[in-house]
C-alpha cells in the first residue's frame, strides 16, 4: 500500500469528524452537559465561562441539531432554563470522542 | 476557556462547584451533633428524625435558596449508578442500625464509636467515589479518627454511650466551622443572585 493511501486511511475518520460537536465551546457545553441529568443556563455559564451571548447562540445551533433539548420553567416564580442532552446528542458526543481517540491513535509519529 | 474534555475531571468539577457552599458540612456537622443526643439516653430518639430531617428537609431547601440562585442548578447523572447507589443507601441504614443494636448490648457498647466512624468513612467515600484527589478523602480520615477519639475516651473509663455522643459533637465542632469558612467564601465570591437568561 503506497504512503499516501495509508495516509488517507488514517485520516478518514477526520472527515466524518461532526462539525457541530467539534467546536471547543460546544465540545465543552457537550461534555459538562454529558456528566449531568439536567443543567441550568447560569451554572454550564460558570462552569464553561463563556458568555451570556456566547452560551446562548452555542446552545441554540446544538438544539437545532438536536443534540439539546431547551426546557424553559419557573421555579419559585423565578425563570429557569434547564437544559439537557438528548440521546442524539450523547450518542454524536461519544462518536466524535470515538472518532477523535481513533485519529489521534492511528497519526503515524 | 479549557477546551481539553476528559470527562473525570468534568465530573469531579461540576461535583465540587455543586457542593463549595459548605453546606454539605455544616449540615452533616449539625445532623451529628443532634444524633449524638440519642447516644446520652435511648429514649431521646427523636434526635435521630431530627437528624435526618436536616438531611432531607433542611439542606435541600438552603441550596435552593443560597446555592443554586448563585450558580446555578445541576443535577448530577446517575443513570448508571442509581441501583448501586440505592444498595449502598440501604445497606449503609441496615449497618447504621445494627450499630444502634450494639447501643443496647452491654458487652459490644465499646464497640461502637470505632463502628460509626468506620461506616460514616465508607459513606464519606462512597460519595467522592471516583475522585483521584486525595483532599477529597480528608472528611474519610476525620471520621474514622473521631471512631479512634472514642475508643480512646473509653479507654480512659468512659461510658461508651457518653464516647459515642462526644464523637459526635467533636465531628461537629470540627464540621460546622469547616463548613461556615466555605459558606462565607461562597458568598463572597457569588455575591447576588445573578438574573436568569
Amino acid at each position: 500500500m503506497a504512503d499516501s493511501e495509508m495516509h488517507d486511511e488514517h485520516l478518514r475518520p477526520l472527515a466524518e469528524i461532526d462539525r457541530v460537536v467539534h467546536e471547543p465551546a460546544r465540545l465543552l457545553i457537550l461534555g459538562y452537559l454529558s456528566v449531568v441529568e439536567s443543567a441550568d443556563f447560569l451554572f454550564l455559564m460558570n462552569q464553561t465561562h463563556l458568555t451570556r451571548g456566547n452560551l446562548s447562540s452555542h446552545l441554540s445551533k446544538l438544539e437545532a441539531a438536536g443534540y439539546v433539548e431547551i426546557k424553559k420553567e419557573f421555579v419559585q416564580k423565578i425563570p429557569r432554563t434547564l437544559l439537557t442532552l438528548t440521546e442524539e446528542g450523547r450518542n454524536a458526543f461519544q462518536q466524535y470522542r470515538r472518532s477523535m481517540a481513533q485519529v489521534l491513535d492511528n497519526l503515524p509519529e | 476557556m479549557r477546551t481539553a474534555i476528559e470527562l473525570k475531571e468534568i465530573r469531579r468539577e461540576t461535583r465540587l462547584a455543586l457542593n463549595q457552599d459548605g453546606l454539605d458540612e455544616i449540615m452533616v456537622g449539625l445532623s451529628l451533633g443532634i444524633m449524638a443526643i440519642f447516644f446520652l439516653d435511648f429514649r431521646l430518639s427523636i434526635a435521630l428524625v431530627a437528624g435526618c430531617a436536616i438531611q432531607i428537609l433542611v439542606k435541600p431547601a438552603c441550596r435552593r435558596r443560597i446555592t443554586y440562585p448563585r450558580v446555578g442548578y445541576a443535577q448530577l447523572h446517575e443513570a448508571r449508578g442509581k441501583g448501586k447507589a440505592r444498595t449502598v443507601l440501604l445497606l449503609a441504614v441496615a449497618l447504621v442500625m445494627i450499630g444502634i443494636g450494639l447501643f443496647f448490648v452491654s458487652q459490644l457498647r465499646w464497640l461502637l464509636p470505632p463502628y460509626l466512624g468506620i461506616i460514616l468513612a465508607g459513606l464519606a467515600i462512597a460519595g467522592v467515589h471516583g475522585s483521584t484527589h486525595i483532599f477529597d478523602y480528608s472528611i474519610a480520615g476525620l471520621f474514622l479518627i473521631s471512631g479512634l477519639l472514642g475508643l480512646w475516651l473509653i479507654s480512659l473509663g468512659s461510658d461508651p454511650g457518653v464516647a459515642t455522643a462526644v464523637q459526635g459533637w467533636g465531628l461537629a465542632v470540627v464540621l460546622i466551622p469547616i463548613g461556615i469558612a466555605k459558606l462565607i467564601r461562597f458568598l463572597q465570591r457569588y455575591p447576588e443572585p445573578v438574573e436568569q437568561k
